[in-house]
């Protein structure tokens, strides 16, 4: 269902009625509520400031800082029921996140390393404050590495100039056909003479390349270039400013492809042929099936809606004594295996319910005895397999997540279940009580986690939020061992019970759950869930946080996801909202 | 050692741009100090988590003259070398230390308000509220709320760095969350700093010189030149239209970059130097006790004889596991003494306190690393150690109770002449007998424990009433040693000629637990005398 349909804007409030219970304020959030602390900088999600709110269970310590929302994080709650019709105020000059100045320099002279890295992994991480020194230098330094590069590799070189640098008319032609793309629009008569200037500089250089290379190194560190300027004013539409055809096409590269446009894009902003949401809708029906430029940013806004920049995720060990199969290498190959599989399921029509239930495995032979296979049918690289549907449901079901959210030595049901309610189902229940972290084991024999865990939780103020929210559907999950091995008999002796009552969609009733895989429909079948997959998407693609104007597109969008809808239609629609094509300037 | 006074317009593409004239900066640092440019004035940071175990890392006795000896038998036993060019300031209280009321301060997060309000002295935004019915803050208010002031690197950079900007480094390249952010350049706006090598060193190599004096007749000095000219007729351009005031902001403050990068250079600032410092770019960032935590450290100091910057920070990661001291618990979970299955259920630990120990020796031995490469190269009538005030703050006191009183706080270096060093100087009530505070409860007994109210009752921490002299006034300190000026009120200011008598916006972290509705107020304005040399 991909035709244009108006978003409807339902500006009543669906939900009318949350519980709120004593000491645990059950609600809304979008933001990334489960942990606290550090992701590291390199993580290819790669945005900053995203929230680093949250808390669930987490302790202090490691948490999440960047999620590759974008700059203009700052954290929040909101409902995604109440819909406010509107269009958001935006920054006029957003800078090319990280992981977009990767792409745009693949896009513009296929370079993708710089002495072995990424462009990005020289620059400074992304912040919403004013460019500073380091940053600008870090960009400056890039820059010359990139031109010298292009310069003295054939190929690439013809991607930035095709004719000879000795003739003045060659790099004119270079600098409007180069900085074309460079810029994403036309360039202005000024601007062309202020790069020819280049080359009547005293002293001259000693060759015509080094002309060639002073314009590619000017291009790549002008604001023009660094910035995504929205500027025209020229034309209105329902009080916002709408964006003329180069804008939006700047607006759809980014959002689809985290990149710059591409030739075909480039021509319909230069032909005038991106001003209607139609016209719009055409483009992003293409952009999606080219799988080569779509598929990093899938990959990166999955890994940003699994918050795998977390600490946890890169850097939780295993006993080696308990858990000789869990090695980095595992790690390595289960993070890749989730990246392998949402690329996967993308790109072969999947929807969002198959994030959580197809059995589509990516295994090699350092995760292919925690699954139940033999390592040695299996190499260094990832095999598709197909896993037993009942135990390895989507990407919950998998040594990526399940190994990650889990101590050393024993399961967590307490960070597994809390990342499912509050990360998966959007459901906000306030951090932890002061000192809950630290509240140490209770006396007593217990033969499960499980029991232990209840005890724990089960009286005073941790007993509310505990029984509600975190710990059933941690339970429930208690199938896996602390490196993600399904297991029916706990480490402690006891027989493991799965079933708990799981507070699980909308009306926040609670639902018997009793396998791993009928969590995971609840999950990829719920509304609740879609709702906050729909808004991560929204900060992704936008580079902003959701808010409650977007909630008129989580709405409409969640309806469609009841139907047969794909995660490649999903992110089409994304682009067919007022706030994609307009915009409004805080002054 | 003979300094190369010749002064360069740098940064484009490795091009010398421009030539010999003083820099603002360094004419006014001249100016205040009254004396010669070649000699900077700096300051250095080193900042770790989740405090210490305060009996151990403290010598004995709490004022008076610091001997190798009295070092040796503590975590800072590798600072024994350098003792007669130490101060240990005793006495002072950090600001904003959490509770459950707002006594002490705010009641958002015992870590957020902590490292947001330690070098802001300014409460954080939005403020911990209890609503009826409930008995937390909210999400918000305790893992996102952030300073509404700017921290001490940043306005000390303002006034001192050729560049404005401090060089924040975090030791291992994590992302800090508002939960360990100790660096904010404006109200509420987290400065990331750097965290790979290259970012550094990339700044750096701008300022070499490789074989000599670098001729300004080239192409590349021209090229360098003409790359400024097109990014501010880019910039003109854009700042032409209409956008917001911050949108505009944006963008002079950008064009501002593009004539601040003068420095001076001195003849060390070279490669050879890089190389002498073993200065790797691709080494690995993860494992901090694995090599990075040096590579960054003499970064630091290649900046400072490049003299690219006089504000150096480094920032230690938060919720670390110290795997390569053979330690495989997390250390903010050491801290309240209990093992990683904390997120399912603690259990008291055997050793606890050990492994801490062993992370506060480790610490300390970093910062002596530090020391001692600054101490290795002539400046002056001294060496470069000699010129900046080096110091190592700590989140917390003891980290269990989350104490902010008795802070753990040791520096290196007179600053030019400024500190006395080779003291223990008690600022809290001159005495000898302070308490070192407690921190060899083994395990902790619950949620309690951070309850500075429940004093006396604590495992841990030191008593509340003493140790309470405010860090705004070492504060005061630092900046006027470096060189920062304040306005006719006391407070730094980028244009003032007075000296800083004022810091952050509360010295009673009292004041805190409102949130900031009080008015800036500072109870015990200027340094702390006893400190100076001449004091």
């Amino acid at each position: 269902m991909r035709n244009l349909r108006r978003l409807s804007c339902l500006s009543a409030t669906i939900l009318t009625s949350i519980s709120i219970l004593a000491g645990c304020s059950g609600g809304l959030s979008d933001a990334d509520d489960l942990g606290t602390g550090a992701t590291t900088g390199d993580d290819g999600g790669g945005g900053p400031g995203g929230p680093g709110a949250g808390g669930t269970g987490a302790g202090n310590g490691p948490g999440s800082g960047g999620d590759g929302t974008g700059p203009d994080g700052s954290g929040g709650t909101i409902d995604p029921t109440v819909c406010v019709p509107g269009v958001p105020a935006t920054s006029q000059i957003p800078r090319l996140l990280n992981r977009q100045y990767d792409q745009a320099v693949k896009e513009l002279v296929d370079v993708t390393t710089i002495g072995g890295t990424k462009p990005s992994e020289h620059l400074v991480p992304d912040a919403s404050g004013a460019i500073e020194v380091y940053t600008w230098t870090a960009y400056l330094n890039t820059a010359d590495e990139i031109a010298k590069q292009v310069m003295s590799d054939p190929a690439k070189k013809a991607k930035f100039i095709s004719c000879s640098p000795a003739e003045a008319s060659c790099l004119e032609t270079t600098i409007r056909t180069f900085g074309r793309k460079a810029f994403r629009r036309p360039l202005r008569d000024d601007e062309v003479a202020e790069f020819m200037k280049f080359n009547s500089l005293t002293p001259p250089p000693a060759s015509a390349d080094e002309v060639a290379e002073a314009i590619l190194y000017g291009f790549l560190v002008s604001p023009s270039f660094l910035l995504l300027p929205e500027l025209d004013v020229s034309a209105q539409e329902n009080g916002a400013t709408k964006l003329n055809h180069h804008e939006v096409a700047v607006r759809l590269a980014s959002a689809l492809w985290g990149s710059i446009p591409d030739d075909e894009l480039s021509k319909a902003a230069d032909d005038g042929l991106l001003g209607t949401k139609e016209q719009i809708l055409q483009q992003a029906q293409r952009m999606v099936q080219d799988k080569e430029r779509a598929a990093p940013l899938v990959v990166a806004f999955h890994r940003s809606y699994f918050d795998m920049g977390h600490e946890r995720w890169r850097s939780q060990r295993h006993d080696p004594e308990l858990f000789p199969e869990y090695t980095e290498d595992t790690r390595a190959a289960s993070h890749a295996e989730i990246e392998a599989l949402v690329t996967d399921i993308a790109f072969n029509g999947g929807k969002f319910s198959d994030i959580f239930l197809s059995n589509v495995g990516f295994v090699n032979k350092h995760t292919a005895a925690i699954y139940g296979l033999n390592p040695a049918d299996f190499t260094d690289e990832l095999t598709r397999v197909d896993l037993d549907p009942e135990q390895r449901p989507g990407v919950l079901s998998r040594i990526g997540f399940l190994a990650s959210h889990a101590a050393s030595t024993r399961t967590s049901p307490i960070l597994r279940g809390a990342f499912v309610t509050s990360q998966m189902m959007g459901i906000s229940f306030g951090p932890p009580a002061p000192g809950a972290e630290q509240t140490p084991d209770p006396m007593g024999d217990f033969s499960t986690m499980r029991e232990l865990i209840e005890a724990k939780t089960g009286s005073g103020p941790c007993a509310d939020c505990h029984g509600t929210y975190v710990n059933p559907p941690g339970f429930v999950l208690e199938r896996y061992d602390a490196i993600g091995k399904w297991q029916t008999k706990d480490r402690m002796g006891g027989d493991i019970n799965a079933t708990a009552m799981v507070t699980i969609d909308q009306d926040l009733t609670k639902k018997e759950i009793s396998s791993p895989r009928q969590l995971m429909e609840e999950i990829g079948l719920g509304q609740r869930a879609q709702w906050q997959y729909i808004q991560k998407w929204i900060s992704f693609v936008y580079g902003r946080l959701a808010n409650e104007n977007d909630n008129c597109a989580v709405l409409d969008l969640g309806m469609k996801m009841q139907e047969n809808y794909t995660i490649l239609d999903l992110l089409t629609d994304l682009t067919q909202t007022d706030s994609f094509r307009t915009r409004k300037t805080s002054l | 050692m003979k300094l190369n006074r010749r002064i360069f317009l740098r940064g484009l593409g490795g091009a010398v741009v421009a030539a010999p004239f003083l820099s603002s900066v360094a004419e006014r640092a001249a100016r205040a100090q009254g004396t010669p440019a070649e000699d900077p004035r700096r300051l250095f940071i080193m900042f770790t988590h989740y405090g210490c175990i305060t009996n151990s890392w403290f010598p004995a006795p709490s004022h008076g003259a610091l001997t190798p000896e009295l070092l040796q038998p503590t975590s800072l036993k590798s600072l024994a070398p350098y003792a007669s060019k130490i101060l240990l300031p005793r006495g002072i209280r950090a600001m904003n230390q959490w509770g459950p009321r707002p006594t002490y301060g705010q009641i958002n997060d015992p870590h957020t308000q902590v490292v947001g309000s330690y070098f802001s002295c300014h409460p954080v935004t939005p403020n911990g509220v209890v609503e009826p019915g409930q008995f937390l803050p909210s999400n918000e208010a305790k893992f996102n709320a952030k300073p509404t002031g700017r921290t001490l690197d940043h306005i000390a950079a303002e006034q001192v760095s050729p560049t404005k900007t401090p060089l924040v480094m975090r030791i291992g390249n994590r992302t800090d969350s508002p939960q360990s952010a100790i660096s904010y350049s404006a109200p509420q706006e987290a400065f990331p700093g750097v965290g790979a090598p290259l970012q550094v060193f990339n700044q750096l190599t701008m300022l070499f010189q490789d074989g000599g004096p670098m001729n300004p007749d080239t192409y590349r000095t021209a090229r360098g030149k003409q790359v400024l000219d097109l990014v501010r007729h880019d910039l003109m351009s854009l700042e032409a239209q209409v956008m917001s005031a911050a949108d505009k902001k944006k963008l002079s403050d950008w064009k501002d970059l593009l004539v601040d990068m003068t420095n001076v250079v001195r003849a060390e600032c070279n490669q050879a130097t890089a190389d002498s410092l073993g200065i790797k770019t691709n080494t690995a960032t993860q494992d901090i006790t694995a090599g990075i935590t040096e590579v960054m450290m003499n970064l630091g100091v290649l900046a400072a004889i490049c003299d690219a910057n006089r504000v150096f920070v480094f920032k230690f990661p938060p919720g670390y596991t110290f795997t390569g001291l053979g330690i495989s618990q997390e250390h903010h979970n050491l801290s309240h003494r209990q093992n990683d299955a904390l997120q399912g259920g603690g259990t008291c630990l055997a050793g606890v306190n050990d492994m801490l120990k062993k992370i506060d020796t480790w610490h300390a031995e970093q910062f002596a690393y530090l020391v001692g490469q600054l101490d290795k190269f002539n400046e002056g009538a001294g060496t470069v150690l000699d010129n900046s005030a080096v110091c190592y703050f700590q989140e917390l006191s003891d980290g269990n109770s989350h104490n902010l009183n008795n802070m753990p706080i040791v520096q290196a270096g007179s600053c030019g002449g400024y500190f006395k060093t080779g003291q223990i100087i008690n600022v809290w009530d001159g005495s000898a007998d302070m308490s070192n505070g407690k921190s060899e409860a083994a395990c902790s007994s619950g949620g309690t424990e951070k309850n500075p109210e429940t004093n006396g009752d604590h495992p841990t921490g030191t008593d509340q009433q003493v140790a309470n002299a405010p860090i705004n006034k070492y504060f005061c300190n630092l900046l006027n040693a470096i060189g920062v000026k304040a306005g006719a009120d006391g407070w730094p200011a980028e244009n003032g000629t007075q000296p800083v008598e004022k810091f952050g916006k509360y010295d009673d972290t009292g004041l805190f637990g409102d949130g900031g509705t009080a008015p800036p107020t500072i109870k015990d304005p200027g340094e702390f005398a006893e400190l100076k040399a001449n004091g």
